[in-house]
C-alpha cells in the first residue's frame, strides 16, 4: 500500500472536468485508488463520490493505493496531481 | 398570421414547425414494470444508446463550438457509468419500479444529494446529473428529452424558456431550422452557437404551449417570428432565403478574390467570435483573421470564473484553427448591463458607464492575472494579439501592459514558454480617441468598437427604442472622432480596425477605408458581402463622400 498527500492548487478545486480526468486515470490501474478529504473517502473510479468530496483550493487530500501496480499507480497518480490539480 | 417582436442574435431566414422544449416534468407517472429482469434489460439497452448519442455528441461539439465546451458530454458519459448512480437504479428496480421510474428517481436523488452540497462548483453538477437521467428517459421512450415524441417532419423550429449549451450542442443541424427563446442576448450561449452553426435565433419571445407545432417563419436579421405565416409571407420568406443561399454560395464559389479597392488599397477582413469553433466560420466566409474574439462567452453562465486551464484551451484551439493567422482576443468585457454569475457586479443605476471591463480586471487583479497567464501560455500556439476594452486613460492602459508584463515575468521564471503579442486599445469611450495620440506611442493596434462609441459620444443609449433616432454611427461627431484616431495611429506607425457592428455596413465601408482604417472585423456571415463591397470601392469618391459626411463640406 502506498500514501501521498497533495495540496489542491486548482483555484477551483476538485471540480467536474479534473474530477473527470482523474477518475479515468485511477480505471486505468488495477490497484485500488481512493481519496481522503478530513474523515470522508472516495474510491478514485467514482466521479460522484469523488466529486461529492468538494475539496476546494488549498486543501490537503490523502490518496492511497493499493494492489498489484501500486508502484505505477501512485506515480501516475502523483503526476496527474502536480500536472492538472 | 401573428407578428411577434423579439431580438435576432443569429442572422438568416428559417421556416419551420414548431417544437417546444419543455423543462422535463416535475410529476412522477407510475407505469407499471414488467419484472425486475426485463426492466433491467431496457434501463443496458438505454444506457448503450444514451453512450453512443454522447459519442456522437462530443464529436460534433467539437466541431461546432470545440474542445472545451465538448468536455461537458465526457463527463456525462463518466456519470452515466457512475456505480452510484447505476446502484441507485438497480435498487429501484429491485424494489419492483419499472426503468423509467428507477432512472427518474434515481436521477431526482443524486440530483437533491448535490444540490445539498455547499459548493458552488460542485452544486452545479446537479444540473448534469438531470441532463443525464433526461437523456435515458428519451432513450427509454419516455419523452423528456430532445429527441423523444417521434421523430418530426420536416425542418424544425425550436421554442424554449432558454436552452442549456447541453441542448444546443446536442441539436442535430440538419433537423433543426432556427431558435426561439424567451431567455438570452447576443452574448447568450445559444446566440453564439447558433451564430458557429448558421442557424437563425431570436429571442425575447415568450415560449407559449400554443406554439406547438405551428407553422413559424423566423427572421433572424429583423428578430421576427411569424406564427401561422400566410402564403404571402411565406413565400416572400422562402424566397429571401433562397435569395441569401445563392447569393452567398455565388460569393463563395468566387474563390474569395483579395479585399482590395479598385485603386489596390488593401483591407484586412476579419470576424468577431464568441467561441472558437466560431473560427471555422469566418475562413468559411473568406475571413483573413479573428478581429474581436469577445472572451465574456468562457464566463457567461456559470458559478465560478473559468480556470486557467479552461481559458488556455478556448484560446489556443482559437489559434490553432485560425493556423497562423491573427486573433485579437479582447479581454473580459463584463458589467453590469452583460452580467455572469461568476462575476457579482451588482446592479448600478448606469451600467453602461459602470464598473465594467478593464475597471475590473484592474480592480480584480487575480481574475485578470488568470486569464493573462492563459493567454500568454496559448501564445505559442499561433499569432495572438490582446485587445483591452474600455479604456479611457493612459494610465489604464499603463497599468494593463505591466500586469501583462508581470504574468509573462511569472510563466518565464516557472519555465514556461511564451510568444510575443500585438497589444491593442479598443477605442470606445470617446476619452480614448482624443488621447489616440498617447495611446498610439503605446499600443501595437487600435480597434474602434463603434457601437459604444456612437452610444457614448452621442449620449444615446443603444437599448432605448425612444432614442433610436439619436444613436447614429454615421454622425459627423462619431466620424470626427474615428478619423482623429486612424490619424494618430498612422503617424505613429500603428494599425486601426474597426470591430462594432457597422464595420459591415455597406454605406459606412467606404468612409472608413477613406480615414486610412485598414481592418475591419464583423460578423462572420457578412463577410463576403463587405468583400464585394470593398473590391467595387473607388478611393476618390469615398474620401468625397467622406469628407461631406465629416460636415467638411455642404
Amino acid at each position: 500500500m502506498q500514501q501521498f498527500d497533495y495540496t489542491i492548487s486548482d483555484p477551483m478545486g476538485l471540480h467536474a472536468r479534473p474530477a473527470g480526468q482523474l477518475v479515468r486515470q485511477a480505471a486505468a490501474f488495477k490497484s485500488r485508488v481512493t481519496i481522503r478529504r478530513g474523515d470522508r473517502e472516495a474510491d478514485c473510479t467514482r466521479l460522484l463520490r469523488v466529486m461529492a468530496l468538494c475539496a476546494a483550493a488549498g486543501e490537503t487530500v490523502t490518496f492511497t493505493v493499493d494492489g498489484e501496480d501500486e508502484q505505477a499507480a501512485c506515480e501516475a497518480m502523483r503526476a496527474f496531481c502536480t500536472e492538472s490539480l | 398570421m401573428k407578428i411577434l417582436e423579439g431580438t435576432g442574435t443569429s442572422g438568416g431566414i428559417a421556416v419551420g414547425r414548431a417544437r417546444l422544449l419543455a423543462a422535463p416534468s416535475a410529476v412522477e407517472e407510475e407505469i407499471p414494470g414488467k419484472g425486475a429482469r426485463e426492466e433491467a434489460r431496457r434501463c443496458r439497452e438505454a444506457a448503450d444508446a444514451v453512450r453512443r448519442e454522447l459519442r456522437g455528441l462530443r464529436e460534433r461539439a467539437v466541431e461546432a463550438a470545440g474542445e472545451a465546451e465538448a468536455q461537458i458530454f465526457e463527463i456525462h458519459a463518466l456519470l452515466l457509468d457512475d456505480p452510484d448512480f447505476t446502484g441507485e437504479i438497480q435498487r429501484q428496480l429491485d424494489g419492483g419500479a419499472a426503468a423509467e421510474t428507477a432512472v427518474r428517481r434515481a436521477g431526482e436523488a443524486l440530483a437533491a444529494e448535490f444540490e445539498a452540497l455547499g459548493d458552488p462548483n460542485i452544486r452545479e453538477r446537479a444540473a448534469d446529473i438531470r441532463d443525464v437521467s433526461r437523456r435515458l428517459l428519451s432513450a427509454l421512450g419516455g419523452g423528456g428529452g430532445l429527441s423523444g415524441e417521434g421523430e418530426p417532419d420536416g425542418p424544425v423550429v425550436l421554442v424554449a424558456d432558454e436552452l442549456t449549451p447541453s441542448d444546443t450542442l446536442s441539436l442535430d443541424r440538419s433537423q433543426v431550422a432556427g431558435f426561439v427563446t424567451r431567455r438570452g442576448s447576443a452574448a447568450s450561449h445559444v446566440s453564439i452557437l447558433a451564430r458557429a452553426m448558421g442557424i437563425p435565433a431570436v429571442v425575447g419571445i415568450a415560449a407559449a404551449p400554443e406554439l406547438e407545432g405551428r407553422l413559424l417563419a423566423v427572421d433572424g436579421d429583423a428578430g421576427r417570428v411569424t406564427v401561422d405565416p400566410d402564403e404571402a409571407a411565406l413565400s416572400e420568406a422562402r424566397s429571401r432565403r433562397r435569395a441569401a443561399a445563392r447569393r452567398l454560395g455565388r460569393l463563395r464559389a468566387g474563390g474569395f478574390p483579395p479585399a482590395e479597392t479598385r485603386g489596390g488599397i488593401r483591407v484586412e477582413l476579419a470576424g468577431n467570435i464568441g467561441a472558437p469553433g466560431e473560427a471555422r466560420v469566418v475562413l468559411e466566409n473568406g475571413g483573413e483573421a479573428v478581429g474581436l474574439f469577445r472572451s465574456e462567452f468562457l464566463y457567461l453562465g456559470r458559478e465560478t470564473p473559468p480556470d486557467e486551464e479552461t481559458q488556455y484551451l478556448a484560446y489556443r484551439e482559437a489559434l490553432e484553427r485560425m493556423e497562423g493567422r491573427r486573433v485579437i482576443v479582447r479581454t473580459v468585457d463584463i458589467g453590469s448591463d452583460k452580467r455572469a454569475p461568476c462575476l457579482d457586479t451588482g446592479r448600478e443605476e448606469n451600467p453602461a458607464l459602470g464598473w465594467r471591463a478593464i475597471r475590473i480586471c484592474l480592480d480584480r487583479r487575480e481574475l485578470f492575472r488568470t486569464q493573462l497567464r492563459a493567454l500568454l501560455r496559448a501564445s505559442v500556439h499561433g499569432r495572438l494579439a490582446v485587445m483591452f476594452p474600455m479604456i479611457a486613460s493612459l494610465q489604464e492602459l499603463r497599468c494593463a501592459r505591466k500586469l501583462l508584463g508581470e504574468a509573462r515575468a511569472e510563466l518565464e521564471t516557472e519555465g514556461t514558454e511564451t510568444a510575443s503579442v500585438e497589444v491593442g486599445v479598443m477605442i470606445e469611450t470617446p476619452a480614448a480617441a482624443v488621447l489616440s495620440d498617447l495611446l498610439a506611442r503605446e499600443a501595437d493596434f487600435f480597434s474602434i468598437g463603434t457601437n459604444d462609441l456612437t452610444q457614448y459620444t452621442l449620449a444615446a443609449d443603444r437599448m432605448n427604442e425612444r432614442i433610436a433616432g439619436y444613436y447614429r454611427p454615421a454622425d459627423p461627431a462619431v466620424l470626427r472622432l474615428m478619423k482623429l484616431t486612424a490619424e494618430n495611429a498612422r503617424k505613429n506607425g500603428v494599425w486601426t480596425g474597426v470591430c462594432g457592428e457597422s464595420a459591415a455596413d455597406p454605406a459606412l465601408i467606404p468612409l472608413y477605408l477613406a480615414m486610412g482604417i485598414t481592418e475591419l472585423s464583423m460578423s462572420p456571415a457578412a463577410l463576403p458581402e463587405a468583400r464585394e463591397r470593398v473590391r467595387s470601392l473607388d478611393m476618390e469618391e469615398a474620401r468625397a463622400t467622406l469628407a461631406r459626411a465629416l460636415g467638411e463640406v455642404e
